[in-house]
């Protein structure tokens, strides 16, 4: 395990004897960047990781913990811009991940909970009574309302 | 004034005290992450919201409420003074609209800089 320090030391990376696991977290999300273009130019196959899992050994409860770390991280600016402009498939990580420890059908109601009944909501400002979004870029939105299509696309390829 | 890494150790040692208070309020609450977390600690509040709120200096006490630095000296100062245009807050602002002017969001890197430049003789002016 790597750690980075940041007011206390932060699990970065965890090497087990299947995986490398990154963490995916946005308390240090630039070093995590730095990783993954690193990893990357290596040709190191890797997988994300929830910080509140990665110290230990997973079991069957801890795969919906990283699912939804994966469907939330991809929805903030800084890790959809950079992950993207760096050439990396982060649809096809995902997929593996999922074939490889068999939670394809967890996916489809942590999808409904998290992103069309939430980040996808259409609320209305109580004051002005005009819609928004809690994702204010509309790329983004697109991304992820055809996130499990591209998921389902993958699997069959 | 101190310098930069002392400055940078009071911040830490201010703000870990302030989350670690800022735990005994919240039973659950969601990390940087978007994870819901009970009976969590100091440590799972970096970078969320509220730690970013408990990086002023500033308290609500009387001796603290309008200090503008770390130290000793901070304390003495009571006030802010708006006809001063040389303080650290105001030139950084300035250089900030110089840069955006330029067509810059941020003051190129040295890298940034070599990735620019075409051949290698360039490269050699450089060094």
């Amino acid at each position: 395990m790597i750690y980075y320090h940041k007011y206390v030391d932060i699990p970065l990376v965890s090497f087990t004897d299947d995986d490398i696991w990154i963490s995916l977290d946005r308390r240090i999300t630039k070093q995590v960047l730095l990783l993954v273009k690193n990893f990357i130019n290596n040709n190191i196959d890797f997988l994300f990781s929830n910080p509140l899992v990665i110290w230990r050994n997973i079991t069957e409860n801890d795969l919906s913990i990283i699912l939804e770390n994966y469907l939330k991280t991809i929805s903030d600016e800084v890790f959809f811009d950079s992950i993207f402009d760096m050439g990396f498939d982060y649809v096809r990580n995902f997929t593996f991940f999922m074939t490889k420890y068999k939670c394809l059908d967890q996916l489809s109601p942590l999808f409904n909970k998290i992103i069309k009944d939430h980040y996808l909501k259409v609320r209305n400002d109580w004051w002005t009574g005009e819609p928004y979004y809690l994702i204010k870029r509309e790329d983004i939105r697109d991304f992820l309302l055809s996130l499990e299509r591209e998921i389902k696309l993958n699997i069959l390829i | 004034m101190k310098s930069r890494a002392y400055r940078r150790y009071m911040e830490e040692v201010k703000v870990i005290k302030r989350l670690r208070y800022r735990t005994y309020e919240f039973v659950y609450f969601y990390d940087a992450n978007e994870s819901y977390i009970k009976h969590g600690r100091w440590y799972d509040m970096i970078s969320s919201k509220i730690a970013f709120e408990s990086k002023t200096i500033t308290t609500n006490k009387y001796d603290t409420r309008d200090k503008t630095k770390w130290g000793s000296k901070g304390k003495k100062k009571k006030y802010i003074d708006s006809s001063d245009n040389w303080t650290r807050i105001k030139d950084k602002n300035r250089f900030k609209k110089y840069l955006e002017s330029e067509g810059f969001k941020h003051l190129p890197t040295y890298t940034e800089c070599r990735s620019e430049l075409e051949s290698e003789e360039q490269y050699d002016l450089l060094s």
